[in-house]
């Protein structure tokens, strides 16, 4: 059912397009006919008020004289360039283009980017504290270290001479003359031309001391 | 753009200021009547469009022949218009219906004159129509004034103005209603009911 009140803005459309005639729905309607033809006598005057408000002849030498003297003091900022040199054109451009984007998608590229940065705020924080679980790699290096195995020891042997007793037998007596003998001859020849060994060798046994090692 | 347009162009890129002027000289009336409508005041209406024309001079040497001179000229033109809505420079003056003859003459004393009583019919139809323009906001005057003045399309203003088309048409429509109720035409009598005449 045709409705006046609901097809006055499809009206006032038309009448603000450049449509002379109304299509054939609001023709059969004399309210909407009506309601055009208002609408069209509006713009009409509108327009007759515009044209009407032009200044007249006369004041167009003076406008144009001041004009001439603002642009002779003014000069362009950056004189002429051809438009293939004219980066900053270029740059301007680039940095103020802009587009229209539906407001859902603009919605969901926005949720997209916050869910971008969110994930790789945890991605980020995961590897940090597992970098600090991880036990640090051994890096086996061989060092070759002199080691001296060498040593002097110097021992010290005490000797025992028992003296006879009285009631030494002779025999024991003769053994004793002997063993003065012996021992003299040992004492005086056995420690001549002796030269104490450069090396000593030692054998140490493990576990014959507690705290051997 | 026709050959000798172009080659003031050129010349004017150079610079010369005289060529800028002939430019000026052929588009500076639909300029300056698109200020006029716009801020409704004739003093500000010249400095606002003798700005558009500095700032045009100025940017000369970007203007690549990619569109005509006076689409550059007209898009020159709207930015200069928002910047001075937002920047709220120029003096506001309502031309309402209620100026009398003599007020209507110190406003806009370059309108012209035919005769006496047309003149006074004229001059009261141009204080109506701006009275009208006068209630709408800077955006929605441009919008109407660049659908109606300037015969642009909707798509071609919602690009212009930064805006939706529907915002535009919006825009449109309400400057008719503004227009209608200032200029007192009536109502159709039988507007208001679902009427049987179209049922389809």
């Amino acid at each position: 059912m045709h409705n006046c009140r609901a097809t006055k803005t499809i009206l006032i459309e038309l009448a603000a397009g450049d449509a002379n005639q109304l299509p054939g729905e609001f023709k059969n309607c004399a309210a909407c006919r009506e309601e055009f033809a208002a609408l069209k006598n509006v713009l009409r005057a509108a327009d007759t008020a515009i044209h009407l408000a032009q200044p007249a002849e006369g004041f167009w030498p003076g406008y144009h004289e001041r004009l001439r003297e603002r642009l002779q003091k003014s000069q362009p900022t950056s004189g002429w360039l051809p438009p293939k040199f004219s980066m900053i054109h270029w740059f301007r451009k680039a940095l103020t283009t802009s587009i229209r984007v539906p407001v859902p998608a603009a919605l969901a590229l926005l949720v997209l980017l916050v869910f971008s940065i969110f994930f790789a705020m945890q991605t980020r924080r995961a590897s940090s504290a597992g970098s600090i679980l991880t036990p640090p790699s051994i890096i086996t290096k061989t060092v070759e270290v002199p080691v001296f195995q060498e040593k002097v020891v110097t021992r010290v042997v005490y000797r025992s001479i028992q003296k006879p007793s009285r009631e030494v037998t002779a025999r024991e007596v003769a053994r004793t003359r002997d063993y003065r003998q012996a021992e003299s001859a040992v004492t005086t020849q056995g420690l001549e031309g002796f030269k104490p060994a450069n090396q000593a060798k030692v054998t140490l046994i493990n576990g014959s001391y507690r705290n051997e090692k | 753009m026709t050959e000798n347009e172009a080659e003031l162009i050129k010349r004017a890129q150079a610079p010369d200021a005289e060529a800028f002027c002939q430019l000026a000289g052929r588009y500076g009336r639909r300029i300056y009547s698109l200020a006029l409508h716009y801020c409704h005041d004739p003093q500000d209406a010249e400095d606002l469009s003798q700005e558009v024309w500095l700032k045009a001079y100025q940017a000369i040497g970007t203007f690549r022949h990619e569109s005509g001179f006076y689409t550059w000229i007209r898009k020159i033109t709207i930015n200069c218009f928002l910047n001075r809505q937002r920047s709220s420079f120029f003096r506001w003056r309502k031309l309402t219906a209620q100026l009398t003859g003599d007020q209507i003459d110190n406003a806009e004393p370059a309108l012209q004159v035919p005769s006496f009583e047309a003149s006074l019919n004229n001059r009261i139809l141009v204080a109506k129509v701006m009275g009208a323009l006068a209630q709408l906001t800077p955006r929605q005057r441009l919008i109407f004034l660049l659908k109606h003045h300037e015969g642009m399309t909707y798509e071609e203003i919602a690009t212009a103005i930064g805006c939706s088309t529907g915002t535009a048409k919006k825009a449109v429509a309400r400057a008719l209603t503004k227009l209608r109720e200032e200029l007192n035409v009536e109502l159709p009598p039988n507007e208001c009911v679902p009427c049987a005449a179209g049922e389809y």
